[in-house]
């Protein structure tokens, strides 16, 4: 069992005055048997008018609310403690919906002939592992080569991407081998962007499996949302009245909650 | 009778200037056409439409339990009758929407279920039509302005009235309201059936919005009136799923009313028809819903589907192959009349070519036995020719599931064309229910 503290804050700026501003974000830790959110605050600038938290088809909490006036930037930020403790996983269901392919996780026959060549064989997870392990090995990290669009296949026939693709490219295979997987957004200790990692299900339980650090997740990652590839998980989404366009910064950090206590003299 | 097909003209220039017209996207053009209106009744018997009558409520509320199951609790996948990729392998499930259950349970409030009558004498079902069924407008005013050239035809032939579709809609819009006024929500007047959607607004006493008049604040939805804003309890949405909420869906909508979702997810919006309904009515599940019936309400079907076969089992994959040039072959992701092949109709590589399609992907196709069914007279100049005809019945599910006595007759315009739907050319008739 670890405590973590967290932060999670986004500005995103305007070119131009934009009004009548609806907007949905999908960035608060989940609170689920396992990651327990013991405190959080949430503030947004400008002020917003009806905001709701409400769930996503997903189980997910989500924020939903208007900014009427004319405006040229929108922050957001969440802040809190969490307790993470992995032995405290309950047993649940897997929606069918992850054994099948979404948009951006269709197969192809590229990754048929890799399935064929690792020859993957034992349980669901040993299987998702050799798959992450391929991905880890043969893909390139490259910030840039990809975009928010890019499908598994394509970043799988360009060999490159990022966390994002790497963890479509997973779903993507396992659901070839009739593996339940889902995407996962989310942070973990340290700072900088967020994260995308992958869950496996067997027997009851969801299984995190990195594809992009080549490694099975721990509790030093806290998970946002789920769903069956990045469409369903986008931080933010929003519309408004303007001719602008928008960029965007990020900035989270992570870290856990005691600072080392000087020992006793 | 007579005096009333002597008025073909008069009421389709009266429909014309009405602006009852019909308009198609084809190749990216936006086409209008008016939808022209043959005076010749299609009859049907008071007997014929008592079977009718409850072998469609029967299907609309089999189809209401199974959206229901699909999206809650899923048994019929976990027992078996349904293989689980029929499902999720269908662009009409929506995830969106797992985990919630609309007002009443009803998901298809409005569903428009097209039939054919065989040379038998028998009605099967083609297909369900349960996201946004259209066309209820137009027997509506042309037997309005029937009643108005010929007043005595309706006195003297025991038709029954089908003036009650605006109290009809009404009912089922206040039995799922939240608290608030209905709304027609149309996308405006370049969608193919705007003129219907002011009509249905008129008709039904509910308030004709487009996007820019609603917006939701505090997970509730207002419509922007003259006096301020307004609660809305009830949105008869006339614009498909992908469009509906740029929050949820397609982020380029802009004719959809962000933040919609999440309001109906809470609870305080009914959305009439409720998204998610396609996978219930695509032509794969069409299959099905016969074992619906018999395994949600332990009834024996009181519609026949047309004989269909599913190639995604083996059997029905070799009975189609061998009975290729008998069947014809629909593409389940299609809708509107395309994707629909006569094995006849095809030969050398295009042939050869659609087979492979169908041992590729199994799942994407069915093919059903050719029905012969009858033909309807159509006045032509002075003389009276033949089409095929179908019927689009509309059953409204509110406190109670009802047909409303009517619907569209739709004939082709070719002679030796079966495929009558509106997208495709032809016309329509206004159907009588006899009261006797």
């Amino acid at each position: 069992m670890i405590k973590l503290k967290f932060s999670y804050e986004t500005s995103i700026r305007f070119s131009d005055d934009v009004t009548n501003h609806a907007f949905l974000l999908r960035c608060f830790p989940m609170d689920i048997p396992g990651q327990k959110v013991e405190s959080m605050t949430h503030t947004n600038y400008p002020i917003v008018t009806g905001g709701q938290y409400s769930k996503d088809g997903f189980g997910n909490v989500i924020y939903t609310g208007r900014i009427d006036r004319s405006h040229s930037s929108m922050e957001y930020k969440i802040s809190g403690v969490i307790v993470r403790d992995d032995s405290e996983a309950e047993y649940e269901k897997a929606m069918p919906c992850y054994k099948y392919p979404s948009e951006l996780t269709y197969g192809n026959g590229q990754m048929q002939v890799v399935l064929d060549s690792l020859r993957v064989h034992g349980s669901d997870i040993d299987k998702a592992h050799r798959i992450a392990d391929y991905i880890n090995k043969t893909m390139e990290y490259m910030p840039g080569s990809t975009n928010v669009a890019t499908t598994a296949a394509e970043a799988f026939g360009e060999k490159k991407g990022v966390c994002q693709d790497f963890a479509h490219i997973m779903i993507a295979m396992c659901k070839m081998e009739g593996i339940y997987a889902r995407y996962v957004s989310g942070i973990t200790v340290g700072e900088g962007e967020t994260h995308a990692w992958v869950e496996v299900w067997q027997d009851g339980y969801w299984y995190g499996i990195d594809p992009t650090r080549g490694c099975d997740t721990d509790e030093t990652y806290i998970k946002l949302c789920v769903g069956r590839d990045y469409n369903d998980c986008p931080v933010e989404r929003g519309i408004f009245n303007g001719n602008a366009l928008q960029s965007q910064e990020v900035f989270m950090k992570v870290s856990y909650e005691k600072e080392e206590e000087p020992m006793p003299a | 009778m007579d005096r009333l097909l002597s008025h073909k003209d008069q009421i389709n220039t009266q429909m014309a200037r009405y602006g009852v017209k019909f308009g198609i996207y084809k190749n990216g053009e936006f086409l209008e056409r008016l939808f022209p209106f043959d005076p010749i009744p299609r009859k049907i018997s008071a007997t014929d439409y008592e079977k009718l009558e409850k072998g469609l409520i029967q299907r609309v509320n089999a189809l209401n339990v199974f959206l229901t199951d699909i999206y809650g609790a899923k048994k019929i996948l976990g027992d078996g009758i349904i293989p689980e990729e029929f499902i999720y392998r269908s662009p009409g499930y929506l995830a969106a929407l797992e985990n919630y259950t609309p007002p009443k349970e009803i998901y298809s409030h409005i569903s428009g279920i097209d039939l054919v009558l065989g040379k038998d004498d028998e009605w099967y079902i083609l297909e369900d039509n349960l996201r946004i069924p259209s066309g209820a407008s137009y027997p509506l005013i042309a037997r309005s302005l029937c009643r108005k050239c010929s007043p005595d035809t309706f006195r003297n032939n025991g038709v029954v009235d089908n003036r009650n579709y605006g109290n009809l809609l009404s009912d089922t819009m206040n039995n799922v309201n939240t608290g608030g006024i209905n709304v027609i929500f149309t996308p405006g007047r370049f969608n193919a059936a705007y003129f219907e959607h002011s009509f249905l607004a008129e008709q039904s006493g509910a308030v004709l919005a487009e996007n820019s008049d609603i917006y939701v604040e505090n997970n509730r939805v207002y419509y922007r009136s003259s006096n301020g804003p307004v609660r809305v309890g009830a949105i008869y949405r006339r614009i498909s799923d992908e469009y509906l909420d740029p929050l949820t869906f397609r982020a380029d909508s802009l004719i959809g009313i962000p933040g919609l979702i999440a309001a109906y997810r809470a609870g305080n919006v009914a959305i009439i028809n409720a998204p998610g309904n396609g996978v219930a009515d695509d032509k794969g599940i069409y299959y099905f819903v016969p074992k619906m019936i018999r395994y949600y309400l332990d009834e024996e079907p009181i519609l026949s589907n047309a004989p269909t076969y599913l190639p995604y089992y083996e059997e029905d994959l070799k009975y189609t192959l061998e009975r290729f040039d008998d069947l014809v072959i629909k593409d389940v992701a299609e809708a509107g009349g395309y994707g629909v092949v006569f094995g006849k109709d095809l030969s050398g590589t295009e042939r050869e070519e659609f087979i492979a399609r169908i041992i590729a992907q199994p799942r994407r196709f069915i093919s059903q036995e050719i029905i012969d069914f009858q033909d309807l007279p159509i006045l032509d100049g002075e003389g009276v020719i033949d089409r095929k005809a179908d019927l689009r019945a509309f059953v409204l599910s509110g406190s109670t599931t009802k047909v409303w006595p009517s619907g569209l007759t739709r004939f082709s315009r070719n002679p030796d064309s079966f495929v009558v739907n509106s997208s495709q050319g032809g016309g329509f008739k206004d159907t009588w229910i006899m009261s006797h």
